[in-house]
């Protein structure tokens, strides 16, 4: 699923890309699918000067996603998380992998940029995991009551991620994201 | 008193899902047991139950990121049936036929130049540390964009007809939503070319890496088993609809042109406590000695031919390549050169369907027959999914909701095979009382061949680490004496 903006007139527009992940039959996984869905509705209706800006939706990462985000300057991917936390947090992450992860048919994201520095000899994007803190993943759950507190105050957040403009006043509002689980 | 010692291997990496192996050795060091266990479940078929039918084929995709379509279209060839379909229009039909094209050749291009190539390219012993995709860019990477660029390609085609690359929603009982436009089919056809040359050269590059180690090709994890695939009505490759053939290793043909729909009639599933993925095997030849082996490698031996010309051509090298003397070819590791030719085909099939008018024709909805009796109403889609033989089985009640659902996924028909597959290899590399690396290694490659999905076959979520044990048994007693195991970023521990 790809869902773009792309009215490229202002001078400092970057190119921001956002990957939702997540199975939408899979309880708290289906936060990130479900949070594709509001802000691509909010994308449609929202008035904001020119912006690039591109979601995906995907069950999980795979390599040919290099492809999509081949001109993306900066790169947001939300996925719920096992890790217990009280909060939402946002992890930096790295396109240098040191060891060899064991990939089966989906990717880690570490792999994924790793991939696209091969692929494109450049740097991949800079990019930043929104790691959403899941309580229940069995098939058929709904949302726990939690994690539907987490969507909201997410959605207001990557909708002020969109709003950004340019990449500093991005980083700001990132870094005023808890970097590691409380 | 018997001794016997206990490898487990925890749980396979490379692999979609959550595997285990065990191995059971007697006093002489001979594996007397092998199992691949799948130690999680999540009971889809339940999670079926209670709704209404014509969700199914939106549902059932959720149980696979990586082969969604053949679910999809399963599930659709099923309430087909429940909704009273008579025929679906031959625009329809293609469109479902393209867009399981699409599916196959993005999922074997996965397979094979992200998972299966750095094992072939750099050998089944070379260092773990740079077997992996971004190791086969270093060193080749040509084949590893084309990998990238095929598997997207899939992915588009995919898009154009459902929308989504993954999860959309195309086909609905009775036929498809939605047509191809003429720019999406203008789009693809740019490409399509490109694709079909990048699958020959990677065709042609799976043949020599074959032929390259020829000896250890033929005898790498090898049964003898018979193949079970659906075949068209004049016996030829088939993928969306046909009827089933099983060929016994000896070429002669156990079943032919049998419907489908009766499956029940001639396999059986057998449960095992071991083991949350069932058994499948020919009832008839009972559960020992029923057991079979399906995708690439089945309907590559099962086919008389393949219909584009390219593909067809290669699949006559490949059939000439079965060792003297031989009616099947049984080398387990040919199951990736067979692969590559499906994926050739997929491409020129595409092509061929990207030039038919018909699938730019909104002529989409077949004539279904209204319902005739309250009651129990039954619907068995049978495809080829990427790994094989899928079927999908649903009954639902008067007030259309799904009451029993069956679902015998390709992964699912391999089970006894990998099995034996493990039991050969282990056989073959387990000396002494040492664990080692190397046959973890050398076990993992066996299964990699089956491009096992495990979370279609038991709905797993993929956790990769890795562990090994070895066990005494002793008056039924498992005493653990070594143990190896391999993280989630691939180190070795011991």
């Amino acid at each position: 699923m790809n869902s773009t903006l792309n009215t490229p007139s202002v001078a400092d527009a970057f190119q921001l890309s956002f990957i939702f992940i997540g199975n939408p039959s899979r309880g708290d996984d289906a936060v990130g699918p479900l949070l594709f869905l509001e802000m691509e509705e909010w994308l449609q209706h929202a008035k904001m000067p020119e912006r690039n800006i591109q979601l995906l939706n995907t069950f999980q990462l795979e390599p040919e996603l290099c492809c999509d985000i081949k001109e993306t300057e900066r790169l947001i991917i939300i996925d719920a998380s096992i890790i217990p936390a009280n909060t939402a947090w946002m992890e930096t992450l790295s396109d240098e992998i040191s060891s060899s992860p064991l990939w089966t048919h989906a990717m880690p994201p570490t792999a994924l940029l790793a991939l696209y520095k091969k692929i494109y000899h450049r740097a991949a994007p800079k990019t930043c995991l929104l790691h959403i803190p899941g309580e229940s993943f069995e098939l058929g759950d709904t949302l726990s009551v939690s994690v539907k507190a987490h969507q909201e105050r997410c959605r207001v957040f990557l909708t002020a991620l969109c709003q950004a403009t340019s990449q500093t006043s991005l980083d700001r509002l990132i870094n005023a994201m808890p970097a590691a689980p409380d | 008193m018997s001794t016997t010692r206990r490898v487990v291997i925890d749980p396979v990496t490379r692999v979609e899902g959550h595997g285990k192996v065990t191995l059971l050795l007697d006093e002489n060091n001979h594996i007397q047991q092998a199992r691949l266990h799948i130690v999680e479940f999540r009971g889809f078929e339940k999670f079926i139950q209670g709704r209404p039918y014509w969700e199914l084929p939106l549902v059932v995709q959720r149980l696979c990121g990586i082969c969604p379509v053949s679910h999809h279209l399963a599930a659709a060839k099923a309430i087909d049936q429940i909704a009273g379909l008579t025929q679906l229009t031959q625009p329809a039909e293609k469109l479902r036929r393209l867009l399981h094209y699409g599916q196959t050749l993005q999922s074997h291009a996965l397979h094979f130049f992200h998972l299966a190539s750095p094992d072939l390219l750099f050998g089944f012993d070379s260092d773990i540390a740079k077997r992996n995709i971004v190791g086969v860019i270093k060193a080749h990477p040509e084949i590893a964009l084309h990998g990238v660029k095929i598997r997207k390609f899939g992915q588009e085609v995919i898009k154009a007809i459902s929308g989504k690359r993954i999860h959309g929603i195309a086909a609905v009982a009775g036929g498809m939503n939605k047509t191809l436009s003429k720019d999406e089919q203008q789009a693809l056809q740019k490409e399509v070319a490109e694709i079909i040359q990048w699958c020959q050269q990677s065709t042609t590059l799976a043949r020599n890496l074959y032929e390259k180690n020829l000896v250890r090709h033929r005898e790498f994890a090898t049964i003898k088993t018979p193949f079970l695939s659906l075949v068209d009505k004049d016996g030829n490759w088939e993928i969306y609809d046909g009827q089933l053939r099983v060929k016994d290793p000896d070429g002669t043909r156990y079943l032919d042109q049998f419907d489908a729909h009766h499956y029940t009639n001639i396999l059986s599933e057998q449960v095992k406590s071991w083991s949350y993925m069932k058994f499948p095997f020919l009832k008839e030849r009972g559960a020992d000695l029923g057991w079979y082996r399906v995708g690439p490698l089945a309907r590559i031996n099962n086919c008389n031919k393949l219909t584009t010309p390219l593909a067809e051509a290669e699949r006559r090298i490949f059939m000439d390549s079965r060792p003297e003397g031989e009616e099947t070819f049984q080398a387990t590791l040919a199951y990736h050169w067979a692969r590559m030719i499906e994926t050739l085909h997929c491409a020129e099939a595409i092509q061929v369907l990207l030039n038919d008018p018909a699938c730019q024709s909104s002529d989409l909805m077949g004539k279904c027959l209204p319902k005739s009796s309250d009651g129990i109403r039954t619907g068995i889609g049978v495809i080829e999914a990427p790994r094989g033989t899928l079927f999908h089985h649903y009954e639902v009640n008067d007030e259309d909701i799904v009451t029993r659902a069956n679902l015998i996924v390709s992964t699912t028909n391999n089970n006894q095979a990998m099995n034996e597959s493990i039991r050969q290899v282990a056989n073959q590399y387990l000396s002494g009382r040492e664990l080692n690396p190397d046959l973890l290694n050398q076990i993992e490659v066996a299964i990699r061949a089956y491009d096992p999905c495990l979370s279609c076959a038991t709905h797993a979520m993929g956790k990769m680490p890795l562990e090994v044990e070895l066990g005494i048994i002793k008056n039924k007693q498992i005493t653990v004496i070594d143990r190896i195991s391999r993280n989630a970023e691939g180190l070795m521990q011991q």
